[in-house]
């Protein structure tokens, strides 16, 4: 199920750019997850939408081609950051903290791999199918199917106590 | 392929993930650290740029445009430690002297001549080699006319030249 092809033919690019605009808030919010903080996440996302602008080629899910970006556009800023202030990065490092001791996603989400967490925050988050989520993420479906798998026993396990 | 969804868990990443609030849509926060680089590069370029040009106009000014670079700044470096007009002018020369070679109106390289300076006072004289002794003799008595006799006006002046002139004429022909 392609996300290029899926796309009505008719979409203006005036189209693509507001439905760009709709998808910020869930976009931004699966940055978060991803532990990016605030203000990196919106200058990622706000990169993101610099690309949305010059893009021409009919995406069918606006917000999933956002997430991507903005996630590179993030991961070269946090090198960046690593680079040049390496002390800043290290207190970066533990940035995502529970409040008082309670379970929060954020932290367990932490905890997982990358690719986990990219696989989970896809599906969860902004609510692609494990199909789109591997075409997203360039990934063999079956690679999502196992990595999907995986993240949610270890979340399940942390956050529900292990029960099924 | 299964597409594994957990309805718990879905719960909980939205209970979660909507307490995050978006915050208006803004340009890009520019860092100090980033300002401050792009700053010193500007500098650093428009700096490279005015010290060329500043090496290339003192090795023109020295006449030396034609020189390859190390040369060019050896010059510059010269002229920086040569501040008055004088020291500029015997700087030229030593720009010349030190790269052993000089320009033509051409720009072309030329093998620099080491000619003595003779200073603008001491006008050079021709060695008095050639001249007899009744050509020096008149000299001799055409020097002593023009110190003893009164110059007050341009005609006086003019009678005492055409007299030496023509009191040196005779020997002094004789001897070319």
């Amino acid at each position: 199920m392609p996300l290029v092809r899926e796309v009505p033919l008719d979409l203006t690019h005036a189209d693509w750019v507001s439905a760009c605009e709709a998808s910020y808030p869930k976009v931004y919010r699966a940055l978060v997850a991803m532990g990016a903080s605030p203000e990196d996440a919106a200058d990622a996302l706000q990169d993101a939408f610099e690309d949305a602008l010059r893009e021409h080629r009919p995406v069918a899910r606006p917000d999933g081609w956002l997430f991507v970006v903005a996630c590179r556009a993030w991961k070269r800023d946090r090198w960046r950051h690593r680079i040049f202030r390496p002390l800043a990065a290290l207190r970066g490092a533990g940035q995502v903290m529970s409040r008082d001791g309670e379970i929060d996603l954020l932290v367990e989400l932490a905890r997982l791999t990358e690719r986990q967490r990219e696989v989970m925050v896809s599906r969860y988050v902004l609510g692609l199918s494990q199909a789109e989520t591997a075409e997203l993420l360039d990934i063999a479906p079956g690679t999502v199917a196992a990595t999907a798998h995986q993240a949610t026993a270890l979340l399940r396990e942390r956050l529900l106590g292990g029960s099924k | 392929m299964i597409d594994e969804h957990d309805t718990r868990l879905q719960r909980i990443f939205d209970e979660r993930v909507l307490r995050i609030l978006p915050p208006p849509r803004a340009p890009r926060r520019r860092s100090k650290a980033g300002l401050v680089g792009a700053a010193i590069a500007v500098l650093l370029t428009a700096g490279g740029f005015a010290f060329a040009a500043d090496v290339n106009g003192t090795a023109e000014a020295a006449g030396l445009s034609c020189t390859d670079v190390l040369s060019k700044v050896e010059i510059w470096f010269e002229s920086v430690k040569n501040g008055t007009i004088e020291q500029q002018i015997q700087f030229k020369q030593k720009a010349a002297e030190l790269v052993g070679q000089t320009c033509n109106p051409n720009g072309e390289k030329v093998p620099f001549a080491n000619k003595p300076v003779v200073p603008a006072s001491q006008p050079m004289k021709r060695p008095p080699t050639d001249m007899t002794p009744e050509c020096l003799a008149a000299r001799e008595r055409a020097k002593e006319m023009i110190s003893g006799a009164p110059t007050a006006t341009r005609a006086q002046e003019l009678e005492l030249k055409q007299r030496v002139n023509e009191m040196i004429a005779e020997p002094c022909q004789a001897a070319k």
